[in-house]
């Protein structure tokens, strides 16, 4: 085989292989930054469950805002449940590439005893 | 070969100022939220845990009010007695009736002087309180300042709001003695305690900065107040426009 024909199937398996590492690098940062930005409105969304007086749908504002920064993504579901002592926050995201962001976040109660 | 080589090159130099681009966006990111987060769950939590004191002196001073409608009876009591011992000229009970007049009103004076205490100590509290928050709120600014200052450019801005006054309305009756105090309507929002502030950031490469042209900036801030309940007073959190952003139920 010539010199040229090597290199030819030598780039034809590095193509996709430096293709897929590149997209799965800027999947993981674009994951992990969408991830920063749903856990904080998540939290944001348990203590305005708190708030007095209580605001007419926390959730679907959360919802709201969570996909205001998806852009390429997609919310699921959006969950609240609350018992004497906690507060808890679920969200899942559909990501590009079959990708899912699985988010929890929780508030102590009383909301005297803040959490961050 | 050489060619291999030539276009590997390329490919890293291509790529290499996008990746770390990226991850910079990720700790930009981080940076800029870290701050915002605890920021906020200071605000809050401090004041919720120091309402709480605050609303049982409250309670202490609105009780008081039973104590000023038990002496204006007992004031009315010995001016009617007083009055039908001067008609009838009973100059003993007349004696007795204005001792017990002088008593009552000397009583008044002194719950006087407790409720203008009082109010004057509930008002300090608070605005005491008020301080407090928003000087721990710089520190923690000046801090994350001082600890980011070689990747990031942050700056915080405290709003210093107006002195916080208690909302409460004295209702007095002429002769009466001191006044009762009552709550004023919408009590909570009334009460509210504001902190406000400001947060700015923008990214830094070997302390020059690199995005200057469009920091980040957020005015940020949290409500306290208390809600009247059954048993007392409870401190709570009111909704603002820092509550949620985007929010349309804010005031």
């Amino acid at each position: 085989m010539s010199e040229k024909g090597q290199s030819l199937i030598e780039s034809a398996i590095a193509m996709p292989i430096a293709i897929i590492g590149i997209t799965s690098f800027f999947a993981l940062i674009w994951n992990l930054s969408i991830s920063l930005i749903a856990h904080h409105t998540l939290y944001e969304m348990l203590i305005c469950n708190e708030l007095f007086p209580p605001p007419p749908d926390c959730r679907q504002l959360a919802k709201t805002k969570i996909q205001q920064v998806l852009l390429f993504g997609q919310l699921e579901t959006i969950e609240y449940q609350r018992d004497s002592s906690q507060s808890l926050a679920t969200a899942k995201v559909k990501m590009p590439f079959h990708l899912h962001l699985d988010l929890k976040e929780s508030l102590t109660l009383p909301l005297s005893s803040v959490s961050p | 070969m050489k060619n291999q080589s030539g276009f590997a090159l390329i490919w890293l130099v291509f790529w290499i100022p996008i990746a770390l681009l990226a991850i910079s966006c990720v700790f930009y990111l981080k940076a800029w939220l870290t701050p915002q987060e605890r920021n906020l769950q200071i605000c809050r939590s401090m004041l919720l845990k120091n309402l709480s004191p605050i609303s049982s002196e409250l309670k202490k001073f609105i009780e008081l009010n039973v104590e000023v409608f038990s002496l204006r009876e007992l004031r009315a009591n010995a001016e009617m007695a007083l009055k039908i011992a001067i008609a009838s000229n009973q100059e003993e009970a007349a004696v007795i009736a204005e001792i017990e007049l002088q008593s009552v009103i000397a009583q008044q004076e002194a719950l006087r002087a407790q409720q203008n205490l009082a109010k004057q100590k509930l008002t300090l509290d608070l605005r005491s309180l008020q301080r407090l928050i928003e000087e721990k709120i710089a520190t923690e600014q000046r801090r994350w300042t001082l600890q980011t200052q070689e990747n990031f450019d942050y700056r915080g801005h405290i709003k210093f709001s107006s002195p916080v006054r208690l909302a409460v309305r004295a209702m007095t009756a002429p002769d009466l003695g001191p006044p009762t105090y009552v709550l004023m309507e919408n009590f909570s929002q009334v009460q509210a305690l504001h902190i406000s502030w400001n947060e700015q950031i923008h990214s830094k490469l070997k302390g020059e900065s690199i995005w200057k042209l469009s920091p980040l900036y957020q005015p940020n801030g949290c409500t306290g107040s208390l809600k009247q309940t059954l048993v007392g007073f409870q401190p709570i959190l009111l909704a603002d426009k820092f509550s949620l952003s985007s929010c349309s139920w804010c005031p």
